[in-house]
């Protein structure tokens, strides 16, 4: 028995490997189907990766932008128009939002690849953002009150350990 | 009475004026273990710079809030070190080992005056480059890496023009490093032994000499077009996107350079210390073809979170588990055959070094399972985390792997030495005193990148201090078990060299009169000893 399984070890260690794939790998495509555990599939940059209300919000803000050029809310979905430039960073570096609310930023970086990265109680928003490309990003706040620090996550330059943000939110 | 100390400084002398004219040998190679030698050194050279650039950091990094002004120091010193490694380091070691892998295999370097010109240009033009203070970290990624205003720079002393001559170098550097790789492929291909299968060490180290010279001319490319942008901005403007797919087509292979012909280099050496034969060398050769081409395809898994269509990131997530199964394959093959023998010879340096090569692949291969899964990649990527991931590999099988067949290429180089009882205590000790330490560097830096710490910052949360700390005071405690390993086996070597009667020279200037298999059989007896 114990020879046998020896001899065929490598036979035995495939399939465990295939199983082993074929399920993480499936488990993969199902948390994106989803949208579930992190921002991957609301915070896909492309455009696509938002939900449906999320991207009629973002073109019905690209057809009539608002007078202050940054933040609207549209059918309850606060959409941001962010860029990042050097040497300061983020504009707006400052969000407030209501509890429970969901969010969508649209980033424009076309100086340097830079990023977004938000830890919230449930999940991890990291994306990356390069020249030329809009960048969206699309979470929900926390249910929550309070301060949350977003980051720039790549690296962009002698000082960009200093470029952040603050998310407030607040009760609604 | 005072003769045993003359004696002593006598044989010092003898020992150390051989080391020099190694060292002079060396600059000029004769043979094949000649050129091994030359980027052998060049390697650890390149090994000690990015350490102390490493150690420079380190010492800024135990501030959670250095001033904006310490950036252009800071990130000099990470592009050194991240140069020193990827650019310097692992291209040298690479052929080095690949090169070794064609004496241990009977085969040898006919262009022996080539190697030594490419090795010389190559690292001198990566030198020229290094001067003007690069700035932009080790992917150079654009548009900073082409940046050339007063706010960001990416060298801090060559401008305009200039920064398109450093290019250029760099590019020269790359298609050299090419076109040693397919020199030793050729050479390996002319001094095959006829009718002989060439063994498995040299199976790996020429079927990644061959990725070398497919996946190389990538960088190359990338930064001649760095260099065209300077020279004819408006004919050839660089798009980042794009520019950055085609790095990572080199950028994913190079971390795989020293690692894959170093896979070879333990089925070949495993099985000596385990004193049996290898649990299964087909399965040993077939896994070539799978991590030869799989090493090409997965590459984009560095740009989960960049804007690409869903698919190619579909594929990324799986290519790279299929790859990293065959490395799990490796590690099986290698583990059944340490499992399955009379016991393994953990006592004899090599033994040992190989053996955590083994280990820290395993451990460092468990903590980047993760990295590849499209939902979870984006909660580490840019964050100690994945710095956490490929310093424990490094540190493990590239270092420790490496170091292990220095050890052996020394015995090589005198036909006969061994390391006695009490050094090899040492370098054991040395071995582990280097590994423990850090490993646990890896560990902690993973788990500050799980909770949130970005990399390459200069200033980040306060909570995170105490881990910075940690893993400055542990780089400081490992450092010094390298350092024991490697002088332990230099003198024992000189001390050796210095007590045979015929002199110093047989090495390398007696190689060439004994043929390259008979040499490769003493060197199997002493492996078996
Ligand atoms: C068990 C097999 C391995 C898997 C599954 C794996 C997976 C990955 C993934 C997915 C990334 C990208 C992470 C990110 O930036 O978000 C990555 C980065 C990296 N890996 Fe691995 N890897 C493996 C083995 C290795 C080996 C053997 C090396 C050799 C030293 C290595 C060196 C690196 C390096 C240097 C980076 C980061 C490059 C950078 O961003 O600066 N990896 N790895
Ligand atoms: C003496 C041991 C070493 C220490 C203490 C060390 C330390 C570090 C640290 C702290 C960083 C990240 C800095 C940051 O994100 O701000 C880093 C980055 C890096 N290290 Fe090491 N390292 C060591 C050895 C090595 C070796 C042997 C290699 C490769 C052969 C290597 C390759 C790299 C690379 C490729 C990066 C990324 C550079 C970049 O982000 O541009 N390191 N190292
Ligand atoms: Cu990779």
């Amino acid at each position: 028995m114990t020879n046998s399984l020896v001899e065929h070890a490598e036979v035995i260690w495939f399939i465990v490997m295939l199983v082993l794939v074929v399920g993480y790998f499936s488990w993969s495509v199902i948390e994106i189907e989803r949208g579930s555990s992190t921002s991957y599939r609301y915070g896909l940059p492309c455009f696509s990766g938002l939900p449906k209300d999320a991207q009629d919000a973002v073109l019905a803000f690209e057809r009539d932008p608002p007078a202050n050029h940054t933040s609207e809310v549209i059918d309850g979905i606060l959409v941001v128009n962010m860029t990042v430039t050097q040497p300061d960073g983020f504009h707006p570096s400052i969000i407030v939002a209501h509890t429970n609310q969901p969010v969508t930023i649209m980033i424009t970086s076309n100086q340097v690849v830079t990023g977004f990265y938000l830890r919230l109680p449930y999940g991890v928003v990291n994306i990356n953002s390069v020249p030329n490309i809009t960048t969206y990003v699309y979470f929900v706040t926390p249910q929550t009150p309070g301060n949350y620090i977003w980051h720039e996550p790549e690296y962009a330059g002698w000082n960009f350990s200093y470029w952040n943000g603050t998310l407030e939110v607040v009760a609604a | 009475m005072m003769k045993t100390p003359l004696l002593i400084l006598d044989k010092i002398s003898k020992g150390l004026s051989s080391i020099f004219s190694k060292i002079g040998k060396g600059a000029n190679p004769k043979d094949t273990l000649g050129v091994v030698w030359l980027y052998t050194l060049g390697s650890v050279a390149w090994l000690m710079a990015l350490g102390i650039a490493a150690m420079n950091m380190r010492t800024y990094l135990v501030n959670d809030a250095n001033s904006p002004s310490v950036g252009p120091v800071y990130y000099t010193a990470l592009t050194l070190h991240g140069w020193g490694a990827m650019l310097g380091f692992v291209p040298n070691a690479a052929l080095a080992v690949i090169a070794y892998s064609l004496y241990k295999s009977g085969m040898s370097i006919r262009h022996v005056k080539l190697m030594a010109a490419l090795f010389w240009i190559s690292n001198l033009a990566l030198v020229f480059a290094m001067l003007g203070g690069p700035d932009m970290g080790w992917y150079m990624y654009p548009p900073l890496a082409i940046e050339d205003n007063a706010v960001f720079r990416a060298f801090l002393i060559y401008t305009g023009k200039m920064i398109g001559v450093a290019y250029t170098a760099m590019a020269v550097e790359a298609i050299l490093q090419t076109v040693a790789s397919i020199v030793l492929v050729v050479d390996a291909y002319q001094t095959k032994p006829k009718g002989e299968r060439i063994n498995i060490f040299a199976a790996y180290g020429v079927a990644f000499a061959i990725i070398i010279a497919m996946t190389l001319p990538a960088l190359a490319g990338a930064e001649l077009w760095y260099a065209l942008y300077f020279f004819f901005p408006r004919v050839f403007p660089v798009d980042s996107l794009l520019w950055v797919i085609l790095f990572w087509f080199y950028g994913h292979p190079v971390v795989y350079y020293v690692p894959f012909p170093l896979f070879g280099a333990l089925y070949y050496f495993v099985p000596k210390y385990a004193n049996r034969e290898l649990f299964s060398e087909k399965w040993a050769r077939w896994n070539i073809y799978l991590l030869a081409i799989g090493s090409m395809l997965i590459w984009v898994h560095h740009l989960q979170t960049w804007p690409l269509p869903v698919p190619i990131r579909l594929w990324v997530n799986l290519s790279t588990l299929v790859l990293a199964s065959g490395s799990g394959l490796t590690v099986l093959n290698l583990g059944l055959t340490i499992l399955f023998s009379k016991g393994y010879n953990f006592r004899d340096p090599i033994g040992m070094t190989f053996l955590i090569a083994l280990i820290g692949f395993i451990l460092g291969g468990i903590q980047a399972i993760f990295l590849p899964e499209n939902p979870i990649n984006p909660i580490v990527h840019d964050t100690y985390y994945i710095v956490g991931h490929f310093h424990l590999i490094i540190w493990t099988l590239i270092v420790m792997g490496f170091t292990g067949v220095f050890l052996d290429m020394l015995k090589s180089t005198l036909p006969g030495f061994n390391y006695s009882e009490r050094g090899s205590k040492l370098m054991i000790i040395g071995a582990l005193l280097w590994t423990v330490p850090f490993l646990l560097v890896g560990y902690l830096m993973s788990t500050a990148g799980y909770l949130g710490l970005i990399r390459r910052v200069i200033a980040y949360a306060p909570m995170f201090q105490p881990y910075m700390e940690g893993m400055s005071l542990l780089a400081e405690i490992g450092i010094p078990g390298l350092v024991i390993v490697l002088t332990t086996a230099i003198s024992e070597y000189v001390a050796y060299s210095a007590s045979r009667p015929t002199g110093v020279t047989v090495a390398s200037a007696g190689l060439p009169s004994v043929s390259a298999q008979e040499a490769k059989d003493v060197i199997d007896s002493n492996a078996n000893k």
